[in-house]
């Protein structure tokens, strides 16, 4: 059990070491052990990644923040990755779309993946704040 | 007649007739509601509960509670107790599929997650 939580706990540690710019409020839980960590992690980085993105685009005096929370709510686990943006962001049927190239997969991923994990997930965009919420 | 009440403790039904009332609490448990000239109670324990009396009678004070969404016209539903959902259906957690009415999904979606992440 421990062993998992490390794993993720790393997994975010890794992704903190190659941004930099980043404040996180990180809370593990062992309903995690209950998801599969491959399709875990995507779901966490695609979102990390996302919102690393977003704050990298922000003006100089903008304060990049990132908040990540897991928690419980009875047996489902609840992800929030929240972050302000500065471009106009693009809904279709409630994913947001990608203008540049090679980019624009990742929220389909999350939404591919928390699908196939029987979860749900909600991209909300407003008031210069994006927030991603999976529900597992 | 059924008569819906709401405690401390939760949610409880009393039952009336001629003889008296009967208390059936922890409806806590209870997950949807069915309308077609009668209601079904569909709760926890794999009980269903048929009552002879209108979804009007218990939609506005079930609706005034804070996790329970009217997804279709025959059907409430109470979201803690939903597992996951498509656009045009949802799984209990007790594997019961409840229907999801055309125009209603977004809406559903949005009480869904402010009511799972407790947004004020």
């Amino acid at each position: 059990m421990r062993e998992e939580e490390d794993r993720v706990l790393q997994f975010i540690l890794g992704m903190l070491n190659n941004s930099s710019l980043l404040v996180f409020g990180v809370f593990v839980s062992s309903a995690i052990l209950s998801i599969p960590f491959v399709d875990f992690t995507s779901i966490l980085s695609n979102g990390l990644e996302n919102a690393i993105h977003a704050v990298s685009r922000l003006a100089v005096n903008k304060e990049r923040r990132i908040s990540l929370n897991l928690r419980m709510y009875e047996d489902k686990l609840l992800l929030s990755i929240k972050n302000p943006y500065q471009d106009e962001i693009d809904m279709l049927e409630g994913i947001p779309q990608a203008k540049e190239k090679g980019h624009g997969l990742g929220s389909q991923s999350i939404k591919y993946v928390t699908e196939k994990l029987k979860g749900n997930c909600q991209f909300i965009a407003k008031d210069g704040q994006f927030a991603l919420r999976v529900v597992l | 007649m059924l008569k819906l009440c709401f405690g401390k403790f939760g949610y409880h039904l009393v039952l009336r007739d001629k003889l008296g009332s009967y208390k059936l609490q922890h409806l806590l448990r209870f997950y949807s509601l069915l309308y077609n000239g009668h209601i079904m109670f569909f709760l926890k324990s794999g009980q269903a509960l048929e009552v002879i009396q209108p979804l009007y009678s218990f939609e506005t004070s079930l609706l005034n509670r804070k996790g329970f969404f009217k997804c279709h016209r025959s059907y409430l539903v109470y979201i803690p107790n939903v597992d996951y959902f498509s656009n045009t259906e949802i799984k209990t957690r007790y594997g019961r599929s409840i229907p999801i009415a055309r125009g209603y999904g977004r809406a559903f979606k949005d009480t869904y997650f402010s009511i799972m992440f407790q947004d004020k």
